[in-house]
């Protein structure tokens, strides 16, 4: 595959800061790689691509269909098969220690490979040099990871006209005739390269006084950076300033400049008010769990995990002597997660749930029948799903003592992976609406409305899907069933009808029906119930309609399904009939009144 | 055998925005919008005989389907199973985005696509390039094509970064003439009747069509844009606030496309306006719940303003 030559770097107009930060990262490789934020179609690619003729190193690209045995490198099938003796091949990791990694849309990532590629990369002796980009719209990154990012930098489109028409202009004159146009730059690209080889030389020379260094510590500390990378990338970053400045010692200036592209993806994020200080603790134990979760990502048995177990298979030998590299992955899957423990009722709920908490991205679920492969594992009873790669990668030591009748290569059963897949869903949001009479009082409605909205613009961002069921009048409708359309969920809610008497029972009832419906049809649904009501049931199928209506939320307690009820009860003197149903559902409760739009979203992400 | 492109009744627009695509490749595709059975998977596979040379390949374009259901492996490529098995060596087998180089790659209900073949799409469409790390395989080859895509919109929306990479967008309804309903439903019966022979009649306009579109491509090159008309589509980007700079770019290569089209080779206010539609409808929104709508009277009012 020849090299196609891109946009040159020199030819790009405005996006100073982005291109200063590569420069610094060609530089200074202790930066820590850069992470370029922005909108679709700003020329975040273009400038991550053009890094390729600023160095001498290589850019390795990371596409988004990779595979975990491609990125860690696995047993190479051809040589094994021929040698009878196993081979290794190396992974892109391997290949791009010392160079440069770039990943197109990182967020898109399956959440395994980051991970990964993120723990090896802190136990890598000549780490690779990451480079990044994403759009927010399409999910966050864990803070996890954007912490390994030396440098984030957000990037805009330009508002100027004739910036705007510059940079037009220089992408169609490109687009005519990209060898003429390179050419044009030939020149300019050669001294830009030229001054960053000379800086990177100067780079060893170039000291940081001892007050500046504390300057660049404290920053860290006020801007309330965990941990000491922030510090470290800060003052490398500082010092490679410096060096392109031509500058023998590193000056405050350097540090505040290189601080605003260090810092911003580092400091805590701001927490929500402290009214919801008992939300937030139980959400630390929860985080806490994840991190935990984390270092263990395989919730899967990998065949890494069964190394203690069978030593024949024949990955683990080499595996195990693939230096530390391989010894942390096994470490990270050592536990096997409690799958059996969760609710009968939808049993992939729970550790979807933990997996999306805190980082506001898009959920994502192992254990998929769809969804992307991301590697191998032994089976575990009859393998429907083979991994056809794997497998022959399997039998390919023993092919030299097996009997092969006209085949290249013979399997045996024992030889059989099967694909361990992820799928990246939202989650389902169910909303269920008190449509009764009492609703009309003192416009509750409009601000019930104003909340389901709020949540509604979250899962337009997060791809959640929505449906809406509303309770009134003797009946318990479901008037949309799961669509990823927000518009349409927002058209029914606008044309709402309000009126009756209040059959809450019913109303959740109907919701459990349908949501057990949907999680039969799709075992991955991530189903999460929203109720807005005052909580006053007066209609009931049978007996007092409270009673009734608190044994089915008993039943969503009890199956454990992520719930948000929203009080819609108003005024001074309350019945609190609403934060009784909530505590049979296990929900939490929130009252209209003391709810600001923004907040629903943020509550029902805690619920996440 | 497909029912013959310039047999499709009414739907200008579409065709329009197709014929776009088919003279100038780097437009960057399109989207269609519309219920069912409004004609929108017959003009887009019609379109296979009346295509040009590719530029990539130098072959004739075709029309390569990708089917909502395809696995990531038939997407992206991989490993070439039958052959490790007969021959124990690892070989790349070539997928979807493969064929589609220099063709035209058409996916129908695009909103249903699973998130991860999706963003097969868009790093391919992103770099032009397929590069494969799966399974043991590192392999990477030229994989540029013409994205179309066709949607009922009542079934979910497009994520935002794939709706960014389809140059053109075209909203299309069932017609409303009634003269022209009956001429749908006239040329349907004779097609389905006596396939044959309706394509015999259509022969020579298809031919026509051709030679047009060969014609516009080979036009494209010496088609000229003043400075003037370029700051104006920059304008109309910057007043109406669409994200990043590919409404500008697509806009002018548009308008490009639309002189060479009319067999011109300065690029008027008119050719800025038509390209406006097809290009602005589906960058507009940053939010669902502020009105998203393209403000069409906005676009004309500044090209109005301008005296070029």
């Amino acid at each position: 595959m020849t090299k196609e030559q891109g946009f040159p770097f020199a030819a790009i107009r405005g996006q100073e800061d982005l291109k200063q930060a590569l420069i610094l990262a060609c530089i200074n490789p202790a930066v820590g790689g850069v992470l370029a934020v922005g909108g679709k179609g700003c020329g975040k690619s273009t400038i991550m691509r053009s890094v390729r003729e600023l160095t001498e190193k290589k850019v390795a690209e990371l596409p988004l269909n990779c595979t975990a045995d491609r990125l860690t490198g696995s047993l190479d099938l051809t040589g094994t098969i021929k040698q009878g003796k196993k081979q290794y091949d190396s992974g892109i990791l391997t290949a791009a220690e010392g160079q440069f990694l770039y990943c197109d849309e990182i967020n898109l990532l399956p959440d395994s490979l980051l991970h990964t590629m993120v723990t090896l990369r802190d136990t890598t002796e000549n780490p690779w040099i990451l480079l990044g980009t994403m759009n927010p719209e399409e999910g966050m990154l864990t803070a996890h990871v954007l912490d390994r990012f030396g440098l984030c930098v957000e990037v805009h489109g330009s508002r100027e006209p004739v910036e705007r028409l510059e940079i037009l202009q220089s992408v169609l004159e490109y687009e005519k005739d990209p060898e003429d146009f390179r050419n044009q730059y030939r020149e300019e690209m050669k001294k830009l390269k030229e001054k960053i080889r000379q800086a990177s030389e100067r780079l060893s020379e170039t000291e940081i006084p001892e007050e500046t260094e504390t300057y660049a510590v404290e920053i860290c500390k006020q801007a309330g950076c965990p941990g000491s990378r922030g510090d470290l990338y800060l003052t490398e970053a500082a010092r490679a300033l410096a060096a392109w400045e031509g500058e023998k010692t590193v000056q405050e200036r350097h540090v505040r400049r290189a601080a605003a592209w260090v810092l911003p993806h580092r400091m805590k994020r701001e927490e929500p008010e402290a009214a919801f200080a008992q939300n937030r603790r139980n959400a630390q134990c929860e985080e806490e769990q994840e991190a935990k979760e984390q270092q263990n990502p395989g919730d899967e048995r990998t065949e890494q995990d069964f190394s203690d177990v069978f030593d024949q298979s024949p990955e683990e030998k080499e595996n195990g002597t693939k230096s530390a590299k391989e010894q942390s992955r096994r470490e990270e899957t050592i536990f096997l997660p409690e799958e059996g423990l969760y609710g009968a009722g939808i049993p992939r709920l729970q550790p979807g749930r933990k997996k999306r908490k805190g980082c506001g991205k898009r959920s994502r679920t192992r254990a998929a029948k769809n969804g992307r492969m991301i590697r191998s594992a032994i089976p575990t009873g009859t393998c429907t799903d083979p991994a056809l790669a794997a497998t022959l990668r399997a039998a390919a030591p023993y092919q030299r003592f097996r009997k092969r009748d006209n085949v290249a290569i013979c399997i045996e059963k024992s030889d059989f992976r099967e694909k361990v897949r992820e799928c990246r869903i939202g989650a389902s949001i169910l909303f269920v609406v008190d449509a009764s009479r009492s609703m009309e009082a003192e416009r509750r409605m409009a601000f019930a409305k104003g909340a389901i909205l709020s949540i509604l613009q979250e899962a337009y961002c997060k791809r959640d899907q929505v449906a809406m069921l509303t309770f009134r009048d003797n009946r318990a409708d479901l008037c949309l069933g799961f669509t990823r359309s927000v518009e349409l969920a927002k058209e029914r809610l606008d044309r709402l009808p309000i009126g009756g008497n209040t059959p809450l029972a019913l109303g959740l009832q109907n919701a459990w029906y349908y949501l057990k419906r949907e999680c039969h049809r799709n075992p991955d649904l991530q189903p999460v119930l929203v109720l807005l009501t005052d909580g006053k049931a007066n209609a009931s199928v049978t007996g007092d309609p409270f009673e009734e209506a608190l044994r089915v939320a008993g039943v969503f307690g009890e199956k454990e399904i992520p719930s948000l009820v929203i009080d819609t009860e108003t005024g001074f003197l309350r019945m609190g009939f609403a934060e009784e149903i909530a505590e049979a559902m296990h929900a939490d409760c929130i009252r209209l009144d003391d709810l600001l739009p923004e907040e629903a979203g943020k509550m029902l992400r805690k619920q996440l | 055998m497909n029912y013959p492109f310039t047999a499709i009744v009414g739907q200008k627009e579409m065709k329009q925005a197709l014929i776009l695509n088919a003279v100038n490749p780097s437009i960057g595709g399109v989207l269609i919008r519309g219920e069912k059975g409004t004609g929108k998977s017959t003009a887009v596979r019609s379109l296979t005989e009346i295509l040009p040379r590719s530029e990539a390949t130098g072959k004739p374009m075709r029309v390569v389907e990708l089917p909502i259901n395809a696995t990531e492996d038939r997407v992206a490529g991989s490993l070439d199973v039958e052959y490790a098995i007969t021959h124990g060596e690892k070989h790349f087998e070539p997928g979807i985005l493969a064929e589609a180089h220099g063709n035209i790659l058409y996916v129908d209900e695009v909103n249903l696509l699973d998130d991860h073949i999706v963003d097969l799409l868009l790093d391919a469409a992103a770099m032009g390039v397929n590069t494969v790390e799966r399974e043991g395989i590192s392999y990477s080859h030229p994989a540029r094509f013409i994205l179309i895509g066709t949607m009922n919109p009542e079934e979910g929306d497009l994520r935002p970064q794939l709706l960014d990479r389809f140059g053109l967008v075209v909203d299309v309804e069932g017609e409303q003439d009634p003269e022209e309903r009956c001429q749908v439903v006239r040329n349907r019966l004779a097609y389905e009747q006596d396939p044959e022979n309706f394509r015999e009649t259509y022969e020579e306009k298809q031919k026509e069509e051709q030679a047009r579109i060969e014609q516009a491509r080979k036009l494209l090159p010496e088609v000229t844009c003043s400075d003037a008309i370029c700051l104006l589509a920059c304008k109309i980007g910057i007043a109406l606030d669409t994200d990043g700079h590919r409404a500008d770019i697509c806009m002018i290569k548009t308008a490009m496309t639309l002189a060479a089209w009319n067999g011109r080779k300065d690029v008027r206010k008119e050719d800025l306006l038509e390209a406006a539609h097809y290009v602005l409808p589906h960058r507009m929104r940053k939010n669902p719940f502020e009105n998203g709508r393209l403000d069409f009277a906005k676009v004309e009012a500044i090209v109005k303003e301008e005296t070029i």
